[in-house]
């Protein structure tokens, strides 16, 4: 009987509590990655402005240490003066001696690769070359035999004419003229930050110096010692310098494209995220001098997410750890919590299948000393109440239906068990032939049948809601309208008389059917005011109503044998009825001993369930008695004979005929008043 | 085909010297230079400044003069910065500096070395025997630039701030007027010149190198560029 739960309170309370707690723990995880990563974003872009500030300042420093060095180098050095300045007047034409030639370039040419190499400056830079005032080239470090290749049409250069300095940013392709090269031929491509200064006496320009390095691994190894930032210098899809591993450049390499090139103001740009090699990093696009956008070149900065979220990891392992121990407390205290819970809980179950089961002494012990205990006492108070309510049920349902019984102990309050006067309807039933069915059959039979006769009579009763009030001999009295107050209790009473009728008219046919010879029956309806209440010792007591009404009420009873009817109602229930029922009025009666008279009726059966031609009987019988009271028994005569064409068995008409035939030839005293002294019992 | 054009220089110098002396007949020519110079916006414009342009004939050669050119070395310059001389003069360099200085030109017209020498050593000379451009530096300072033009013959003149020029004993004949500035290209009128007759005529010059806004001559620092690219 005792299904296991389909979900244990213990279950549940752990799925919460695990729920919780996870909800929580990934909470603060989600939230704290999100700042991290938000910072570490913030932390980078502020990473990659400095190194940007910090190539920049590089840079213009490098600029202008090799402006210093140019400078210094033509205002010390005669012979680089000498030699510019001789090749750059070589092309001077006076109209006088013997025209220009090519030869004095050759000579620089041959001067500067004596006079150069050994130069710190020229050393130091990767690309290096000496060009005259003209725009020709003299020596390029690159190139040393090359010379006289017209440079003037690069941009450089042309910069360098108009504003007195000039740098530039040259691919290699940009480091070559027609028939020179001015940067060396490595193996992998390079990108050079190039600056040009022209050689200046006396407001005479004497030739221009072009020196630039490349930006390469070490540059930005510098630049990544300061800021920490890796960085790869690009060029369309080539990756030109990095500090970035072997692997994780070839891994970059792939990327490059997805990089947009970046809007005019490169500190704006956007900040991605890539991977290389299993790293996660933050990236940025960048110009490699600001302002001056170029698609072809740029840089890119990273910055290692994985790093930034170092810190993140040992916090999330810590909370991770830190939330395992609550959850591990948590589950502990839940399975007390639970079991504090569900025992009694079970206890109260297993007690209250018991009280399903009719064991009413079911009682249980909860000593928590919370609202569980509270619900213990209240629950064996409930076991008590029901105990005690079970046993007045049984009892009450004996004598009442168990609609009423029901009602009773639902709203004792309207129940007048203690004593109250009210208008009621009583009933009474009586058998009549049983002494001489007692007499044929044997005691056992005589009590099967008996009880049969009892069973139909108070089925009626209970199903129509009445009272059993006592078992009298072969009689049963019942009434209606108490304990319970019945408005319609007159409705009730006949109907419950029909059906009672029905069910033994039923039960007649039965014992006929069995041989057994069927009794007649008789009942009686009254209306009255009446007291209902229990009656008896405190020890053995019935609830029963007394008053002057149950008298008539037996006597209408009775009285269907002067009639030959079988249900007999007073005026005061046919009243009380209403017009749910046929009747017939048979006569005024006075009872033996009582002055006032009583209109007395048969109950002939429901309304629409009376059939035409006993509607018709009962038309003609109240022609007959009308005709009757006004002693005129020829009319009642011709009624009644009309009236046995129809039905010639009807006993009342039998009767009045009966009475009408006496009074013709022994006609009543002149103060008959019609009313008919009842007085056999 | 320097060698070629020497020998014929040389055939031309020689056929022309006997030339020189049969004619005697001179003109006078003068006039003004002007000279253009770039703005620093826009295009050109007159200069106020008009100085320093040898103005010179052309077509004749004449005998270097017996006197002897000086081309000084004072407070680190040579002075002047321009001197005009007739082919085969000697020039003396004297060091007015108490310290020393050397003079000499890698020119393929005239290339030699005097040495380095005191003020209280004798002035060193050089006879520059072929005309043209030479320029003559110092190797110990490197602002020591001079220009040396050596010229066919005595007809020329170093303008003043106007700009005004005249020029006597200019053989009467067909002659070419000449005007060249350092960093401009020369200008050149041919015309006929009737013995005895006085030409003015008026020159103008183009400085087509510009010199560009080049800081630092005064030796102060330079100041801080905006950006590193030198903006």
């Amino acid at each position: 009987m005792a299904v296991p739960p389909r979900l244990r309170f213990r279950t549940k309370i752990w799925a919460v509590l695990c729920g919780f707690v996870f909800a929580a723990l990934a909470t603060a995880l989600v939230v704290a990655q999100d700042v991290t990563i938000s910072r570490a974003r913030d932390e980078s872009r502020t990473r990659f402005d400095r190194t940007l500030v910090a190539f920049s300042e590089l840079q213009r420093l490098r600029a202008e240490l090799l402006v210093e060095t140019i400078d210094a180098l033509t205002r010390t050095n005669p012979q680089l003066r000498t030699i510019l300045s001789t090749a750059s007047l070589a092309a001077t034409d006076l109209g006088v001696g013997l025209a220009p030639t090519n030869d004095a370039l050759r000579d620089a040419n041959l001067r500067l690769q004596s006079a150069l190499p050994s130069l710190a400056l020229h050393q130091r830079q990767v690309i290096f070359a000496v060009a005259s005032a003209e725009g020709e080239l003299l020596y390029s470090k690159a190139d040393p035999e090359r010379y006289g290749q017209d440079l003037s049409q690069i941009e450089l250069v042309r910069l360098i004419a108009d504003q007195g300095r000039g740098s530039a940013l040259w691919l290699d392709a940009d480091a070559a003229v027609e028939g020179a090269r001015l940067a060396p031929s490595y193996p992998s491509p390079a990108l050079y930050l190039v600056r040009g200064e022209p050689v200046v006496f006396d407001e005479e320009v004497h030739g221009l110096v072009i020196a630039g390095e490349p930006i390469d691994r070490a540059l930005l190894s510098s630049l990544r010692a300061i800021t920490g930032v890796e960085l790869a210098l690009i060029a369309g899809p080539r990756v030109l310098a990095t500090t970035l591993s072997e692997a994780d450049a070839a891994g970059l390499r792939g990327k490059v494209g997805a990089f947009e090139a970046p809007a005019l103001m490169s500190l704006g740009g956007e900040i991605t995220e890539l991977t290389l090699g299993g790293e996660r990093y933050l990236a940025l696009r960048a110009e490699i001098v600001p302002g001056r956008p170029t698609a072809q070149a740029g840089f890119i900065l990273l910055s290692s997410l994985d790093a930034a979220l170092a810190g993140f990891r040992d916090l999330r392992q810590t909370l991770i750890g830190v939330g395992l121990l609550i959850l591990a407390v948590a589950l502990g205290l839940g399975f007390v919590l639970a079991r504090g819970i569900t025992r009694p809980i079970a206890t109260l179950a297993q007690a209250a299948r018991r009280i399903g089961a009719g064991q009413f002494d079911a009682r249980v012990a909860i000593a928590t000393g919370d609202e569980l205990e509270e619900l213990g006492g209240a629950f064996n108070e409930m076991a008590a109440g029901l105990a005690e309510r079970e046993l007045i049920k049984q009892t009450l349902e004996r004598y009442v239906s168990k609609h009423v019984a029901a009602e009773l102990l639902r709203a004792p309050g309207q129940a007048a068990l203690a004593g109250v006067r009210r208008e009621l309807t009583v009933l009474f039933v009586d058998l009549g032939g049983f002494t001489q069915l007692a007499e044929e059959l044997a005691p056992e039979a005589v009590v099967a049948h008996l009880n049969e006769y009892f069973e139909a009579v108070c089925g009626a009763v209970l199903e129509h809601d009445g009272t059993v009030k006592e078992f009298q001999g072969d009689g049963v009295v019942a009434f209606w309208g108490a304990p319970i107050a019945q408005p319609d209790h007159a409705v009730r009473a006949c109907r419950a008389a029909l059906d009672a009728a029905a069910r033994l008219d039923a039960l007649c046919v039965r014992w006929t059917e069995r041989g057994v010879v069927a009794p007649s029956y008789r009942m009686g309806l009254h209306t009255a005011e009446l007291v209902a209440g229990e009656i008896g010792s405190a020890e053995r007591g019935t609830y029963g109503v007394v008053g002057d009404g149950m008298n008539l009420a037996s006597r209408l009873e009775g009285a269907n044998k002067v009639y030959g009817t079988r249900i007999l109602i007073s005026d005061a229930t046919r009243a009380r009825a209403g017009g749910g029922f046929v009747t017939r009025e048979l006569d005024l009666v006075r009872v033996v001993g009582r002055r006032a008279t009583v209109r007395i009726f048969e109950l002939v059966g429901a309304s629409g369930g009376v059939d035409a031609r006993t509607l018709s009987v009962l038309e003609h019988y109240a022609a007959a008695l009308a005709a009757h009271r006004a002693r005129d028994w020829d009319a009642a005569a011709r009624a009644l004979e009309a009236l046995g064409a129809l039905d010639p068995d009807d006993a009342p008409a039998r009767v009045l005929a009966a009475r009408g035939s006496a009074f013709r030839t022994d006609p009543p005293p002149s103060d008959w008043d019609g009313v008919f002294a009842l007085d056999a019992k | 085909m320097r060698l070629v054009l020497a020998v014929l220089s040389l055939a031309f110098a020689v056929s022309s010297a006997p030339l020189a002396h049969a004619e005697t007949a001179t003109g006078v020519v003068r006039g003004k230079v002007s000279v253009m110079k770039k703005r620093l916006f826009g295009g050109l414009g007159p200069s106020d400044d008009a100085s320093g342009v040898v103005v010179y004939v052309t077509g004749y050669t004449a005998p270097a003069p017996e006197t002897t050119a000086v081309l000084e070395q004072e407070n680190e310059r040579f002075q002047p910065r321009i001197l005009p001389i007739v082919a085969g003069q000697t020039v003396s360099f004297p060091n007015r500096d108490r310290f020393y200085h050397n003079v000499f030109s890698v020119s393929s017209v005239e290339a030699f070395d005097l040495g380095q020498y005191k003020s209280s050593d004798p002035a060193r000379t050089q006879v520059f025997a072929n005309p043209g451009l030479v320029p003559v530096y110092c190797n110990i300072h490197p602002q020591m630039i001079s220009y040396v033009v050596v010229l066919e013959n005595g007809a020329f003149a170093v303008t003043g701030e106007d700009g005004a020029f005249e020029l006597r004993g200019v053989r009467a004949g067909a002659i070419a007027l000449n005007a060249w500035l350092p960093g401009a290209q020369r200008v050149t009128k041919e015309l006929e010149l009737a013995p005895g007759a006085k030409v003015s005529l008026e020159l103008e010059l183009q400085q087509t190198q510009t010199t560009p806004p080049h800081t630092r001559k005064d030796g102060t620092p330079y100041p801080p560029p905006p950006s590193y690219d030198g903006d």
